[in-house]
């Protein structure tokens, strides 16, 4: 997977890469990845502050795992904390979520029922589905406007 | 008729699995009842928009 993040790295121009300090993420070979697209890449938990700010949002690309995903919408579920911020799904322009097939779920209901007794509660949850897609002014449909604008999702098998 | 809504949480409370929680719907992440369908996941996520790609692992 680390070959084919590469390859899309190198199509979209993509300089730099923000990863949310997952034990999904800290899987991939990321110094092969700098190696193969001259990216730069950094974990969320490498940087405080103003510093994680300004990265995250210069940053081109966002790669999160997921808490949960939804077979019912194709929403991946993602679970806040410190070491994985909101930031990191919503500031760059494409975001990438990895998926373990494990983890998609039936539907919201089962989703509710499994939230309502998964303690201790993260500081929040995200349901992301699909690109950023808004039509709030004059209805024309904006992509980007709130989110990711490019979304990729790996589903792990 | 009972809507899907319904329908899915009549099945949820008469599983197996359901028959000692009291109020509450006690889901285990291993049934079956709550496992999704990767074909589907993969479809819907598509459908609004995502590139979506099976891969074998992570390296």
């Amino acid at each position: 997977m680390q070959a084919r993040i590469a390859q899309i790295a190198a199509e979209a121009k993509i300089e730099r890469i923000i990863a949310a300090d997952e034990e999904i993420t800290r899987q991939i070979d990321w110094q092969k990845l700098q190696e193969q697209s001259s990216c730069q890449v950094r974990f969320s938990s490498q940087l405080e502050g103003d510093a994680y700010r300004s990265y995250v949002l210069a940053a081109d690309l966002g790669i999160t795992g997921c808490k949960y995903a939804l077979a019912e919408t194709g929403s991946v579920i993602l679970e806040h904390s410190h070491a994985s911020q909101r930031l990191v799904s919503h500031a760059p322009n494409h975001y990438m979520c990895i998926v373990r097939k494990e983890q998609v779920l039936k539907d919201r209901l089962v989703l509710a029922a499994i939230l309502e007794n998964d303690l201790p509660r993260p500081a929040a949850w995200t349901m992301i589905t699909g690109v950023s897609r808004t039509a709030d002014v004059a209805m024309q449909v904006v992509l980007g406007m709130h989110g990711p604008r490019q979304v990729t999702v790996f589903v792990i098998d | 008729m009972m809507s899907s809504r319904e329908l899915i949480l009549a099945r949820l409370k008469s599983a197996s699995w359901a028959e000692s929680a009291s109020s509450r719907i006690i889901i285990p992440l291993d049934s079956s009842a709550a496992r999704g369908d990767i074909r589907t996941f993969m479809d819907m996520a598509a459908s609004a928009g995502a590139q979506v790609e099976k891969v074998n692992g992570l390296a």
